[in-house]
């Protein structure tokens, strides 16, 4: 896969607690539904071969895209409800997790997200990763007036080839 | 003071000696029935006339009063000479009365007929001279008992020989005649005590029940049923006649009676007051022709309280009490039976069986049952035919005979039972198709034992990786762990596959995300997580949590087998429900390499032992999504599997392009507590299955259940309290601990309603076993399950959109079928995309986020009673259909507490103006629920209230039932009324089986 242009970071968001051991082991806490990230980065790239996802006949297709990497602490991410995905949103806008990176050896884990409109986005728009599917969008408010972290486009380094 | 106190001692005496007194007086006048009152009645003139004392040739009824509410009494009628006349068993109702009903017919008098018979009832007449000249001598009277024989009260019943008019259907010979062979015999009336010299009109007209001065009189005795009303002149000192009113050349097959009516012309043709009847509640007379054919209809069912009355049933459980009726829509006019008939079950033959010379009838229930099954209501017809069905067979098939005796019976007395089914005047349930079936619940232990293996290849799977990220996951997806349970010749680990069968349907099942990695393994301890390196020893056996389904099944002649996804459950993100799907197919690829080539590890001993055209897939959580994932992405796999139906658990519904059921039935099920998935998402899936215009259509079910969370369907994630033994491994506890509910199911009674649920769905599917049905359309309700907390939704694959609510833009004042809907006076009258998250429509239609659904659909609020119309251009023809179906939920809002549910008023009109005969009532089939009342957990307050839909589920039948005169050819309406104050929303207004 041919990796295209810039990284640029960072975006600080709330802190992390840190942790050790290898493997997280805790009893859930009761109903977390948000977590706190860090933006590590935000490249804009376009893929060697198209990204396809969906079953074939109705398959999405893109080659390129803006790679947006969070991260986040792994016991808190971990703690989510298990079967509910964690979605991101910024402003109305909501992206599936691409990818996560998670290696025993680590206390954080790295999240993925391919953004495809990223141009679409405004900026200062609020960002929230949570499983409260729609809610942002239900009621942006609720978002829009507490402090948080904000979209800031400067984290994009250059556009795609 | 002593006196005083003597005289105090002495009134307290005495007052206590009176109580006593009244107490045992009262016990007494209970039990000699002082408070009974016996009423008799005329059945002959127009009304229902009390009458003090009966005359040669009347019919008799008899109503009674003053009983104890619910009382069963035995009532009956004999003679000084001890002869017995008449006998019923009644049950008194709740206000301790026994309705008027036909007790005697004809003072005994059955006349004659040209059948042969091989019974002749004792005691009876063939004349009313010979009737006349009996009870001039012998008295008769009337006793009312208890069950144990006690005497509640006796009256007599005082007799006269005939001095008022009478009229009654004979022979030539003036002998009571009640049916006629239209090949070759002509219909008389004979009439008695007319005014001599008057001139009498007779009229023929059909049948009726129940007459009143002003019903319509239409004589039916002329050519093709012209009026051909006949006039008879009596001489001087005549009072009696017999004349021919009906050539058999002309005659009509049908039952009717006959009017007599005093004058010198016929006048207006409606019943006056002084008009001569035969008969009122009994048929004056039935003309037949024997017709080659079976008449075929239905007939065991479930009581109904009024108005619903009865609902006819193919399916029943072990146990269950099989009723029976006859719904008077179903009484051909060519008839010759009688109104008195017996119900026979029988063992359920072919159709040559009842096709064949006098077919005998072996009752199974215990015992035949005579009952009136010809009336004007089917409520006349209903009984209880077989109460606590048993069979020792696990499922077993009947037919139900409904048969008129050797020769027309007008009473209960006059039934002579010939035990031979014949056809063309008995009726059959049954015939090409079995009249019902009984059977034990689905997921009793079945007759094969249960054979397991354990499946663990570390590098079993390929395929699913994809290492440069584009089409796949780039972390390893290679570990192939199952627990595999199948029929075999003994129980055991390995044993053989049972020889008794050829090869065996597949089911699979894959379980959701959950820790995949216990810290100790399955140690003390209970922390544990997500690990992409976790040691084999601590990996969670999240598969082995199906297993009570599993077992049965196996027993049950069903390969199961329940796969592990542990190296998907660290998360794989935007492939997470991709890899799922993939897995199971891989798996299936596996299961066809063992049957086909004899390559699985435990011997071989699957080895043509799988049948791959039969295959079932369960999920549960983001394995409910994974199984809706495998069987679309199925349809472009190298080589696709044969997946017949799908049963999605709590599923998510998450993906980044929404899969979609395909080709497969589909079975949802979700439960109300869902801690977890408390979103529930899945609804959406179960909303974009199979929609109107889809190239193929298959059946979906829903079953949506209050109490039940989203674990403790899966024992390994069920908390040791709640399984009721210990449970080591990491990660298991209710989901539902902080959400606040008012309704729970225990762990037990939540996988009881998987267990029999499940194996209802996969075995109508896999095994064939279509009476199955009737547990998913919520009909059948299983003994061993907490049926009141489950609400179903049923859809079959064969069904008719009257209104889906999918034309865009929306407008509410119009039908999928372009008719108009009315809705006046509704306070909100809406169309709406009902949707909490997730929509897969496009942007901008106004939403409702309180359904948590995905659909469009309306919205309907209302403060008074109200009527919604929905209108069926040009008519619509739905004899393919069985049911009137819609998705409905009740909307709330403000804090979630608890409340009734919601009830519609529903009936459907044709193009005539004929409707159904009362307006049918939704509770009286399925529950339109409360929303479940939760609040908490990790959606906080949003999802309190969720309007979840239901589906209702409506027999045609009870629109066309009692000769509403409903042409199921040609239903140009549907009306839906409300009560109260409320607000709905619906969706799915459909015609469907």
């Amino acid at each position: 896969m041919k990796i295209g242009l810039v990284f640029m970071s960072m975006m600080v968001m709330l802190t992390i607690a840190g942790d050790s051991g290898v493997i997280v082991a805790q009893n859930r806490p009761a109903d977390a539904t948000e977590v706190a990230f860090r933006v590590l980065s935000a490249q804009a790239r376009t893929f060697d071969k198209p990204i396809r996802i969906g079953p074939p006949k109705r398959a999405i297709e893109y080659r390129e895209a803006v790679v947006l990497t969070l991260e986040v602490d792994r016991e808190a991410f971990d703690a989510l409800s298990p079967s509910m995905e964690a979605f991101l949103y910024i402003g109305r806008n909501e992206y599936r997790i691409f990818n996560i990176d998670r290696r025993d050896d680590r206390n954080t884990l790295l999240l993925t997200f391919h953004i495809r409109n990223w141009p679409q986005l405004r900026e200062n728009s609020p960002m929230v990763l949570t499983i409260e599917h729609g809610a942002p969008i239900r009621n942006p408010e609720r978002f829009e007036r507490r402090q948080g972290p904000r979209l800031n486009k400067r984290i994009l380094g250059s556009s795609p080839n | 003071m002593r006196i005083f106190t003597f005289l105090r001692l002495f009134t307290l005496l005495v007052l206590l000696l009176s109580f006593l007194v009244l107490l045992n007086g009262c016990s007494s006048c209970r039990r000699k029935g002082q408070g009974l009152t016996i009423n008799l009645f005329d059945t002959n003139g127009p009304g229902l006339a009390q009458k003090k004392e009966i005359e040669t040739g009347d019919s008799l009824s008899l109503g009674l009063t003053g009983l104890d509410p619910g009382a069963a009494v035995q009532i009956y009628l004999n003679d000084d000479a001890g002869k017995e006349w008449s006998y019923a068993r009644l049950f008194a109702d709740q206000k301790g009365n026994v309705e008027p009903g036909l007790f005697w017919y004809q003072t005994g008098v059955i006349g004659t007929t040209t059948r042969q018979i091989n019974f002749k009832p004792d005691p009876a007449f063939v004349t009313f001279e010979e009737a006349e000249a009996y009870f001039k001598q012998h008295p008769l009277r009337i006793t009312v008992k208890d069950l144990k024989g006690n005497v509640l009260g006796t009256q007599a019943v005082p007799f006269r020989p005939r001095q008022s008019p009478m009229v009654y259907p004979s022979n030539k010979d003036g002998v009571l005649s009640n049916s006629y062979n239209l090949a070759r015999e002509d219909v008389y009336a004979t009439g008695k005590n007319f005014p001599a010299g008057s001139t009498v009109q007779l009229f023929a007209v059909d049948n009726q029940y129940v007459w009143n001065a002003g019903d319509r009189l239409s004589d039916k005795s002329g050519k093709d049923g012209a009026p051909a009303i006949e006039s008879v002149t009596l001489g001087p000192g005549q009072t009696s006649f017999t004349v021919k009113i009906w050539d058999h050349a002309t005659g009509l097959p049908g039952s009717y009676d006959i009017v007599a009516r005093i004058a010198r012309d016929a006048g207006e043709l409606a019943l006056k007051q002084d008009d001569v009847l035969s008969y009122g509640e009994d048929t004056g007379l039935i003309l037949y022709v024997i017709i080659n054919g079976n008449i075929v209809i239905d007939s065991a069912g479930r009581m109904r309280d009024a108005p619903a009355k009865f609902e006819f049933s193919d399916s029943f459980e072990k146990q269950e009490n099989i009723f029976a009726a006859v719904d008077p829509s179903d009484v051909p006019a060519i008839h010759t039976g009688g109104n008195y008939a017996a119900y026979y079950v029988v063992n359920n033959q072919p159709a040559s069986y009842w096709d064949g010379a006098s077919p005998a009838l072996a009752d199974v229930s215990g015992g035949i049952e005579i009952q009136r099954v010809k009336y004007w209501c089917i409520n006349a017809s209903r009984r209880l035919i077989w109460p606590n069905a048993t069979q020792s067979e696990p499922i077993k098939d009947y037919d139900l005979v409904v048969d008129f005796g050797s020769v027309p019976a007008m009473d209960s007395a006059s039934f002579m039972q010939d035990d031979v089914y014949n056809k063309g005047t008995d009726f059959l349930d049954g015939y090409d198709n079995a009249g019902f079936t009984v059977f034990e619940d689905p997921s009793s232990a079945g007759p094969f034992p249960v054979g397991n293996v354990e499946l663990l290849e570390e590098t079993g799977i390929s395929g699913i990786t994809d290492p440069s990220g584009t089409t796949g996951p780039t972390q390893n997806v290679t570990l192939a762990w199952a627990r595999i349970m199948y029929p075999a010749s003994s129980a055991g680990t390995g044993t053989p596959v049972s020889g008794t069968l050829g090869n065996y349907p597949v089911a699979l099942f894959l379980h959701g995300r959950h820790w995949n990695c216990d810290n100790d393994g399955s140690g003390a301890g209970l922390t544990g997580g997500y690990s992409f390196s976790c040691a084999a020893a601590n990996r969670i056996p999240s598969h082995e949590g199906y297993n009570y389904i599993m077992e049965r099944l196996a027993s049950q002649g069903i390969f199961s087998i329940s796969i592990s996804a542990h190296d998907i459950q660290p998360g794989l993100g935007i492939w997470d429900y991709d890899a799922r799907g993939r897995l199971i197919l891989k798996f299936l690829d596996k299961l066809k390499d063992w049957n086909d080539n004899g390559t699985d590890p435990f011997g071989g001993i699957f080895a043509g032992k799988l049948d791959m055209s039969k295959i079932a897939l369960s999920g549960h959580s983001r394995g409910g999504e994974g199984v809706v994932a495998a069987q679309e992405l199925n349809q472009t796999w190298p080589t696709p599997h044969s997946i017949l139906a799908v049963n999605a658990i709590a599923p998510t519904d998450q993906n980044s392009v929404s899969y979609l059921m395909t080709d497969a039935a589909y079975y949802l099920l979700v439960g109300a507590r869902d801690g977890d998935v408390s979103s529930m998402q899945g609804f959406r899936t179960y909303d974009r299955a199979f929609p109107d215009g889809a190239p193929t259509r298959k059946t979906k079910v829903l079953g949506w259940v209050h109490g039940a969370n989203h674990n403790y369907f899966n024992t390994i994630w069920t908390n040791t309290a709640a399984l009721g033994s210990a449970n080591p491994w990491a990660g298991s506890v209710d989901d539902a601990s902080t959400v606040t509910v008012s309704q729970t199911l225990t762990a037990a009674e939540q996988r009881q309603v998987a267990l029999t649920t499940i194996c209802a769905f996969f075995r109508r599917h896999l095994q064939g076993l279509e009476p199955y049905k009737e547990i998913l359309t919520g009909r059948l309700e299983p003994a061993a399950m907490a049926n009141q907390f489950v609400f179903w939704t049923y859809q079959d694959e064969n069904r008719q959109a009257v209104d889906n609510f999918e034309q865009t833009p929306l407008n509410a004042g119009q039908n999928t079928l372009m008719g108009s809907v009315t809705a006046p006076g509704f306070s909100t009258f809406e169309e709406r995309l009902l949707n909490f998250s997730a929509t897969d429509y496009p942007p901008g239609f106004s939403t409702d986020s309180q359904f948590f659904h995905d659909t469009l659909g309306l919205k309907l609020a209302w403060t008074t009673p109200q009527t919604y119309t929905t209108n069926i251009p040009g008519g619509a023809n739905v004899t393919s259909f069985t049911h009137l179906t819609f998705r409905v939920a009740k909307k709330v809002t403000g804090a979630p507490v608890a409340g009734p549910p919601v009830n519609l008023l529903v009936n459907v009109q044709d193009g005539s103006g004929s409707t159904g005969l009362w307006n049918v009532r939704t509770d009286q089939f399925d529950t339109i629920p409360h929303p479940y009342v939760r609040t908490g957990g990790n959606c906080g307050t949003s999802c309190d209230n969720q309007a979840q839909m239901v589906g209702v589920r409506i027999p045609l039948r009870n629109f066309t039932m009692n000769n509403s005169g409903v042409d199921l050819t040609n239903i140009v309406r549907i009306t839906i009324i409300t009560e109260g104050a409320g607000e709905i929303g619906i969706d799915d207004i459909e015609f469907g089986k």
